[in-house]
């Protein structure tokens, strides 16, 4: 299985491929007021609307840096609701991938309660890289929001995924 | 004795002094009243022995005229018999009167038997004359002449002798007053001689007569009885006229003697004339005879005649004397019941005046009693009440008894004014005993709090001294220290010196490092243009090699999606990838370095020039400190010889210091003693005021006015 490396605060942590609709760079976001801090906002993908979540800011609390190397992952994400959606994932360093099997992983032992979403942890020669679950993504709490009204409307372009 | 006579009240004294005063009036009371009383037994013996007198002369007489009768009548003279009995008879009555009167007087007179015989003189009472005539009177007839005479002189010779002896007792002669003494010498001394001398004389003219003729010697003796009866008439005219003419003079005048007297002295010397003319006759002539009848009659007469004169006397002596004895028994009267008013009302006087002054005296004593047992209110307005009622001062009369002499009044002044003295002065001491108490409870307290702040001083003291000692200690380790600041200061400022020299160099240095920065500054713009111009290259080599990566990332992705089939796909891209990263995808970071260089470039730009200001100011500091820093040797210097100075003045501090905690140990130990000495302070305080509370007390006994 190939995975996508990406790199935040010297941390390397990785996304299955599989899941992966396609890279882009960085865009202007057109900002949501009064919505938590790791949504950066929302971008015109190809006519569909996508919220994007700024991963720097879920697992390090800061805004991902304007870097060349800092990219928004769309991948295809099903919430609560049984329903695929397409979100954008920013994210600095997203420059690498790294082949391996299921198995490689190993539990980190620790499960902290909002961050379900850090999983299983495999290691290289350069180090661990913690696998990022994409379908524990966004916490809760979003999880909630996407089931209002905007979701619905997403729901109508779902052909497009 | 005195001691017993304190005992006695007042009154009892007074009586006491009464008793003594009145014993003294008593005994002359008593002398005055028996000298009236002598005067009165004397005038009542004269009265006495005048009655008993009448009878004895009396007797005399008519025992003599008896014997010549009797004589005449043995002679052969028979006519004479009724005479005789007549004069027996006479005789007979006399001695009945001197027996009715001697039974009466003859103890007074001190001629009763008893007395008489005591002296011997039994044989002159009267009782053995009257037996004699009882025994003539039977035998007169029978007897001789001769023994008949010596029979009737054995009867007139005891009368005799009693008249003078009565007349001795009964001190008729020695009458004081003149009236009565004439009276009486004459009628009872004169008058009896003249006529005894007369009946003795007729005795002897008789014989004469008798015999019948008459001698040369009776011739004579006639003569010279003639004469004397002659003279002793004079007498008794004199006497009698005396008498008279002295009578007014004692105790008035007596009309019955005055009355009486007159006609019986008249009578008598018309009596004496014609015997006198006989007596002279016969005397003178002895060739003429007369009879012993016509004799006898005028001898007779003139008898008669003294003898009426004589009882008339008695009886006026008597009346005299009466009178007498009158006006002394009025006048002792008179004296006693003088006396007995005076003592009366002396005893009167002084039992008012014994009786005011203890009622007085209770009073006051009583008022005494009220102040003794504290009342003194009472006690003040008793007075007042007194002096109102008692002697009314406060009225009218004030200015008067105000000046008053009287004892009582001014006693009662003095004890007014005592009780008011007292009242004020209680009330003084009183107000006194209060302030007292209150003053001593005061400085009861203010010494409790001495006692305290005194207690607090010797603590402060003892923490002054403590400190002392450190302040000594601390001194002594700071001019230990000052000693070592010296020597640092001394160091120092040879350190400062140095340091100049070396702030000489680094201002050199700092100089140079100045011009070397600036220059620097200089090569850093360089690069930094420099460094532009490369990451613009960079940039543009990044963009592509992003791309690339980019691309190599999505065809990845798309190959895995695309499975087996994009196996080989994925191989291209991946190499592509790969090459992308080994020209460009370092450079991603390498270009965010190199924004971070020029980031870190335009700071180290500004912070060099900040730094290049800095290090300017840093010079000129540098400068500044070096003058500072010069002068600040110069200080240094200085101070070094003033940090001596300063050692030994803190030297002289630690001694001082060590001084002043010994003087404040010393100061402790009078704390000490004063705190000892207020506790004994305190002790007499408490006395004081136990004193003042048993003051208190015994004044609280007075209840005063106000």
């Amino acid at each position: 299985m190939l995975f996508l490396v990406f790199e935040i605060d010297n941390e390397r942590y990785c996304l299955e491929v599989s899941r992966i609709i396609e890279i882009t760079p960085i865009v202007i976001f057109r900002e949501l007021p009064h919505a938590p801090a790791y949504i950066s906002g929302v971008f015109n993908y190809r006519g569909v609307v996508v919220p994007v979540v700024d991963l720097s800011m879920l697992i390090a609390g800061r805004p991902s840096r304007p870097l060349f190397s800092t990219r928004i992952i769309l991948v295809d994400y099903v919430g609560g609701d049984n329903i695929h959606h397409t979100i954008g994932l920013l994210t600095e360093k997203a420059t690498e991938t790294i082949s391996r099997r299921e198995e490689d992983f190993q539990p980190s032992g620790v499960v902290v309660e909002g961050a379900e979403y850090l999983g299983d942890v495999i290691f290289d020669e350069s180090g661990m890289i913690q696998r990022v679950r994409i379908e524990k993504l966004p916490p809760d709490t979003i999880k909630d929001y996407q089931r209002g009204r905007r979701f619905i409307a997403l729901k109508e372009n779902n052909d497009l995924l | 004795m005195k001691r017993y006579f304190n005992r006695f009240k007042i009154l009892h004294k007074i009586i006491i002094s009464v008793f003594v005063f009145a014993l003294p009036v008593c005994i002359l009371l008593f002398y005055m009243i028996s000298g009236f009383n002598n005067n009165i037994e004397f005038a009542r013996k004269e009265v006495w022995g005048s009655k008993l007198l009448s009878p004895l002369t009396t007797l005399s007489e008519l025992v003599s005229q008896h014997q010549l009768l009797v004589r005449l009548f043995l002679q052969g003279n028979t006519n004479v018999q009724d005479r005789i009995d007549h004069t027996a008879k006479k005789i007979d009555e006399a001695f009945d009167t001197l027996f009715k009167e001697g039974k009466r007087y003859e103890r007074a007179l001190r001629f009763d038997v008893n007395t008489l015989k005591s002296i011997k003189m039994e044989e002159i009472h009267y009782s053995n004359a009257h037996a004699m005539w009882q025994e003539l009177r039977k035998n007169y007839k029978k007897n001789s002449i001769v023994q008949n005479d010596v029979e009737h002189e054995m009867v007139i010779k005891p009368v005799k002798e009693m008249i003078k002896w009565v007349a001795e007792t009964s001190n008729i002669i020695l009458d004081p007053d003149l009236d009565s003494h004439y009276l009486s010498s004459a009628a009872i001394v004169i008058l009896p001689n003249t006529l005894n001398s007369l009946s003795e004389f007729l005795l002897y003219s008789e014989s004469v007569i008798f015999k019948g003729f008459r001698s040369r010697d009776d011739m004579i003796k006639f003569a010279v009885f003639a004469g004397n009866l002659e003279e002793s008439s004079e007498r008794i005219q004199q006497n009698i006229t005396n008498a008279l003419r002295e009578d007014k003079l004692f105790y008035g005048i007596s009309e019955s003697l005055q009355k009486n007297i007159p006609p019986a002295l008249n009578n008598y010397q018309a009596s004496v004339v014609p015997f006198l003319v006989v007596l002279k006759r016969i005397a003178n002539d002895p060739g003429s005879s007369i009879s012993i009848e016509e004799f006898l009659e005028s001898a007779m007469a003139l008898i008669n005649s003294g003898a009426q004169l004589r009882e008339t006397s008695f009886h006026e002596l008597q009346l005299l004397l009466k009178r007498r004895i009158e006006n002394f028994s009025q006048k002792r009267l008179i004296a006693i019941s003088l006396s007995l008013a005076a003592l009366l009302l002396a005893a009167v006087i002084i039992f008012i005046v014994s009786v005011g002054i203890t009622r007085s005296l209770g009073k006051v004593i009583g008022i005494a009693g009220e102040i003794a047992a504290g009342n003194i209110y009472k006690a003040k307005s008793d007075l007042e009440a007194i002096g109102k009622n008692e002697f009314m001062y406060g009225d009218e009369d004030k200015d008067g008894l105000r000046h008053s002499k009287n004892e009582i009044v001014q006693l009662f002044k003095a004890v007014s004014t005592m009780t008011a003295s007292l009242d004020s002065l209680l009330a003084q001491v009183r107000k006194s005993g209060i302030q007292v108490t209150s003053s001593s409870t005061q400085i009861s307290a203010a010494a409790r709090q001495l006692e305290a702040t005194v207690a607090e001083q010797a603590s402060s003291i003892n923490e002054v001294s403590a400190t002392g000692k450190e302040i000594s200690a601390t001194a002594h380790e700071f001019a230990k220290t000052m000693n070592g600041v010296a020597e640092m200061s001394f160091r120092a400022s040879e350190l400062a010196n140095e340091s100049m020299n070396s702030l000489s160099d680094i201002n050199t240095t700092m100089k140079s490092l100045l011009e070397n920065i600036t220059e620097s500054f200089g090569k850093l713009k360089t690069v930094n243009e420099k460094m532009v111009d490369i990451t613009q290259v960079i940039t543009t080599i990044t963009k592509v090699a992003n791309q690339i990566n980019l691309l190599s990332l999505n065809a990845a992705i798309e190959a895995e999606k695309a499975g087996e089939y994009g196996i080989g796909f994925s191989v291209v891209a991946r190499e592509i990838r790969r090459l992308a990263d080994q020209t460009a995808v370092a450079a991603i970071d390498i270009e965010a370095l190199i924004l971070e260089t020029q980031d870190a470039m335009k700071q180290g730009m500004s912070a060099v020039a900040e730094y290049t200001d800095q290090t300017m100011t840093s010079t000129e500091r540098i400068a500044e400190i070096s003058v500072d820093l010069l002068r600040a040797i110069e200080h240094t210097q200085d101070l070094a010889p003033q940090f001596e100075s300063a050692n030994q003045g803190m030297q002289i501090q630690s001694q001082s210091a060590a001084q002043i905690s010994e003087a404040m140990e010393q100061l402790n130990e009078s704390a000490k003693q004063t705190r000892d000495s207020l506790v004994e302070f305190k002790e007499v305080t408490e006395q004081l005021n136990e004193a003042v509370r048993d003051l208190q007390n015994e004044v609280s006994r007075f209840s005063i006015s106000s």
